[in-house]
């Protein structure tokens, strides 16, 4: 007991008395208190006060208000081991500062500006955690978006191969051997922007022909498919994502499984490579390299190559050299468009075209 | 021992004790009088709480308590001098703070004892009863006189019992009784309580010169020794102005566009106002903004947003004290306080200048004519687009990706004389591109592409050496070979002969496409004009053979937007 009196009087020796050459009479009750700088993001604020000639004071009032905000609240002081305080609530990692001024109101009905007004409040700059900094840094990139809705579809033409003799993909296919197919998908992704930066669930439908390895050998086929791929994408650095991704579905044969793993390098910088690998039993693989930018205002681009053997798990991998564009419309809604072109062979290739819309919110 | 001479210890005691001599106060007098528990530079907290009647702002004697030895009984007693005043500048419920704001005769120190002059009376005069039992013979039987023993007491001791010692100063002289000897030597002993060392000092030397054969001057001699040693000590070190002080400073770091103001809370002393100076780092000199005083005791300011850059800035703060002494509370201007600036939260790397896409197309001719009475196509057909992204990373500077389609027919040279056809050949490709700089000067690219020829995919490399920086003017030597298709060799000069007119020389040797293995070499000039700051629009001219006969010109066109 006594070291606490002792430990109080020395802090109220230290928190010395106001001392401008203007500072009120000795009779009138004053506030001591070191303003605040600076305070962490999503912790509380708290606002030590000493108060002389307490006898005369009714309470001690913080007004407050995230920076910016126009309407101010009220805290009241409350007793904290011989001194007072004000626990201002933790504010979320967007608020940048946070405005205050203290009032004190006297036991005669009046009050008493007695640091800062509401014309001329003082600002504590919020500085988030470090993990939370990240997290700040990257939601405000992404325009303070988490949740993207994504539907998109796309038509791939790999050519049509000249069937020399039924020997490519079998006597009854004709005299070419069609290799093309459309999918459209569907995708909901929420970003957490934290060691987990983000989920998502994609649906995919695919239908079109190719050609199938069979018993009888190389054979045209319907092919199709119907899958629902989960991803989770890890912060490894801060430019560096890892995204896991687990698909199961069924083809025109049967149920598939699959799996896959994509590497973000340049997350939250101006261009981004990824590097991914994807396969499904009974469909195919696909690797890939994409370089996505986004330097030009609102202007999403990007260009890709891709190896793949889908969708037929087809003996002849194709070659993918794609492209992207898109437009950012308001905060919430994109649209994409994509081109390219696509071979397994030299003397046969087409055109791929393609687009989504996102929503993001 | 005669009841007289112990009623004269006990008043000497009383006037020792009374106010001045206690070891161990009564209640009464623990309200009234504390001791210093700590000492914490200019400030001493004592353990007097509000009952002691202390006031904020008053001032109240600090005593040093000191040991002293009767000459007579050679009893030790405890007595204090004064120190000087100290001011009362906050009242507990248990403890008190005072404020040294005067040179005291010494430092201050815990146990050093306080009086407040406004505590209540008590209801009784305070006997110092510790005193008491200290001069009892019981506890202290008195030593016998050196030379003579008094036979009766002296009066003066019933007068000090009677009468508060602070109240009545005792004179020896009045006492009767008491032989001359013994009286001199209480008279100055008397005097010299509550008196400081150096006046004690003097009076017992004063005593001494006068009183040489006094059989009191052995124990006078002793007390004198003691009290020179307890005088000799270091002269109080003088008490500077009180200096006004500051709660409060800037955030240690700031983010771009957060305003930086300050607010600071001032003590100790009373200030006129004050001012912030801030500069860029490193920068001769500051720009200096006015505090505006606030509520109380707060002085308030910011510094220009012209300052709060990604640099970041120094400062320091000025209070100015009613002496017209500027004081620095925050920094100096010698070593000023940093400020560190960062982007904000939102602020992605500045993209300008990231991003360079080039568009190419060729035709070239090698040779085509009309051999006996056909026709022999001998072209080619290039195509290329590359999207190039300049990191900023100190190693890493770019990275490319391209796509490229070439295509050509021709014949072998050695079956250009038979009847065959023109063969045509196509490659699809695309690649990746990694650009490293392990200087400014010199980079690096290397290159791995994929594509699809006659068989399928074919996959291939390329790597160029870079001389020279990437907008300027450089020199690049480079090769690539790309399975079932062939290799290319290759050096180019780019240059600027005007910042508006980008030129390029190249040569290069290969055999792709329609050479089938025969060699072409080729030399390409082209020449740009730089429409905008971000578009580039050039042609280009070529002359390529494969051997002396078989060649042709080509021609081509390249776009570029940097941005």
């Amino acid at each position: 007991m006594r070291t606490a009196a002792l430990c109080l009087a020395l802090s109220l020796a230290a928190a010395a008395r106001p001392a401008l050459a203007q500072s009120p009479a000795a009779d009138v009750p004053t506030i001591e208190h070191a303003p605040l700088a600076a305070a962490n993001a999503r912790e509380p604020i708290v606002l030590r006060f000493g108060v002389r000639h307490l006898e005369r004071v009714a309470r001690l009032v913080v007004r407050w208000r995230p920076g910016g905000a126009a309407a101010w609240r009220t805290s009241v002081a409350v007793r904290d081991s011989g001194a007072w305080r004000v626990d201002l609530p933790a504010q979320p990692i967007t608020a940048r500062a946070v405005d205050y001024y203290v009032v004190l109101e006297l036991v005669d009905g009046s009050t008493r500006a007695s640091f800062a007004s509401a014309e001329s409040p003082h600002r504590v700059v919020l500085r988030p955690e470090e993990s939370d900094e990240r997290e700040l840094i990257e939601l405000t990139r992404n325009r303070g978006r988490r949740l993207e809705l994504t539907g998109g579809g796309e038509y791939t033409d790999f050519g049509s191969a000249p069937n020399e003799g039924g020997a490519r993909c079998g006597a009854a296919s004709g005299a070419r051997c069609p290799d093309h197919w459309y999918t459209l998908w569907g995708e909901v992704r929420y970003r957490f922007y934290r060691r987990v930066r983000s989920v998502a669930v994609r649906v995919d439908r695919l239908d079109g022909q190719t050609t199938r390895t069979t018993f009888e050998g190389p054979r045209t086929r319907d092919v199709g498919l119907v899958a629902a791929t989960a991803s989770v994408e890890f912060r490894l650095v801060d430019i560096v994502s890892l995204h896991l991704l687990g698909t199961i579905g069924a083809n025109e044969e049967t149920v598939q499984v699959g799996g896959g793993v994509r590497l973000d390098v340049g997350t939250g910088l101006p261009a981004v490579v990824s590097l991914g690998f994807q396969g499904i039993t009974s469909y195919g693989l696909t690797a890939s390299a994409w370089m996505r930018w986004e330097t030009a205002r609102d202007t999403p681009l990007g260009a890709g190559i891709e190896l793949t053997s889908q969708p037929g798990a087809n003996a002849q991998w194709g070659l993918r050299l794609l492209a992207e564009g898109g437009r950012h419309f308001g905060r919430h809604l994109t649209v994409l468009a994509r081109v390219g072109y696509g071979a397994r062979q030299q003397d046969a290739g087409g055109f791929t075209g393609g687009g989504a819309v996102r929503l993001a919110f | 021992m005669t009841r007289r001479r112990w009623g004269l210890h006990l008043a000497v005691a009383m006037v020792a004790a009374g106010g001045t001599v206690s070891a161990q106060p009564a209640p009464e007098a623990a309200r009234r009088e504390g001791t210093v528990v700590r000492v914490d530079g200019d400030l001493l907290v004592v353990d007097l709480g509000r009952d002691s009647g202390l006031v904020e702002g008053e001032r109240v004697p600090v005593l040093r308590p000191i040991t002293v030895r009767h000459p007579i009984t050679g009893q030790s007693l405890r007595d204090r001098f004064p120190l000087g005043t100290l001011q009362v500048y906050n009242v507990g419920g248990a403890l008190s703070v005072l404020r040294r704001t005067e040179a005291l005769l010494r430092p201050p120190a815990v146990g050093d004892r306080v009086v407040s002059p406004n505590a209540p009376e008590p209801r009784e005069p305070a006997r110092p009863t510790s005193a008491v039992a200290m001069a009892t013979p019981g506890a202290t039987p008195r030593p016998a006189r050196p030379t003579q023993q008094p036979t009766t007491p002296p009066p003066i001791a019933a007068t000090w019992e009677q009468a508060p010692a602070q109240s009545a100063a005792p004179t020896a002289a009045a006492a009767p009784g008491v032989d001359a000897e013994e009286r001199a030597v209480l008279t100055v002993f008397l005097s010299t309580l509550g008196q400081r060392p150096a006046d004690r000092v003097a009076r017992w030397t004063a005593y001494l010169r006068e009183h040489r054969e006094s059989p009191w001057a052995e124990r006078v001699r002793a007390e004198l020794a003691s009290l020179l040693h307890f005088a000799a000590e270091p002269p109080p070190r003088p008490v500077a102005p009180p200096l006004p002080t500051a709660r409060g400073a800037l955030a240690t770091s700031l983010r771009l566009g957060d305003p930086a103001r300050v607010a600071l809370q001032v003590a100790g002393a009373p200030v006129l106002g004050g001012r912030i100076s801030a500069r860029r780092p490193g920068a001769e000199r500051y720009v200096t903004v006015t505090l505006v005083r606030d509520g109380d005791g707060f002085v308030r300011g910011e510094v220009p947003q012209s300052l709060v850059t990604l640099e970041g800035f120094e400062y320091f703060v000025e209070l100015d004290t009613e002496g017209g002494t500027a004081v620095s509370v925050v920094g100096t201007a010698e070593s000023p306080r940093s400020v560190l600036v960062e982007p904000g939260p939102g602020d992605a790397p500045d993209p300008r200048g990231r991003t360079r896409i080039d568009l190419r197309a060729d035709f070239a001719d090698v040779g085509s004519r009309t051999i006996g009475s056909r026709y022999v196509a001998q072209r080619f057909v290039l195509v290329e687009g590359d999207f190039l992204q300049r990191l900023d990373s100190r190693v890493l500077y770019g990275y490319r990706v391209g796509f490229g389609v070439y295509s050509g027919e021709g014949l072998p040279l050695s079956q250009l004389a038979g009847d065959l056809a023109a063969q045509p050949s196509t490659v699809v490709y695309g690649y990746h591109e990694l650009e490293f700089s392990p200087s400014g000067f010199v980079h690096v690219i290397a290159r791995v592409q994929v594509g699809v020829h006659r068989g399928g995919l074919v996959g291939g490399a390329q790597a160029r050496l870079r001389i020279g920086e990437e907008r300027r003017t450089n020199l690049v030597l480079g090769g690539d070979v790309l399975t079932e298709v062939g290799q290319k060799a290759f050096f180019a000069l780019n240059f600027q002969p005007h910042p508006a007119v980008p030129m390029l020389a190249q040569g290069e040797v290969f055999n792709q496409s329609i050479a089938s293995g025969d060699p072409m070499f080729r030399v390409v000039a082209q020449v740009g004009w730089r429409a905008t700051r971000w578009l580039t629009l050039a042609a280009r001219g070529s002359y390529q053979l494969r051997n002396i006969q078989n060649g042709g010109f080509g021609a081509g066109l390249s776009t570029t937007f940097d941005w």
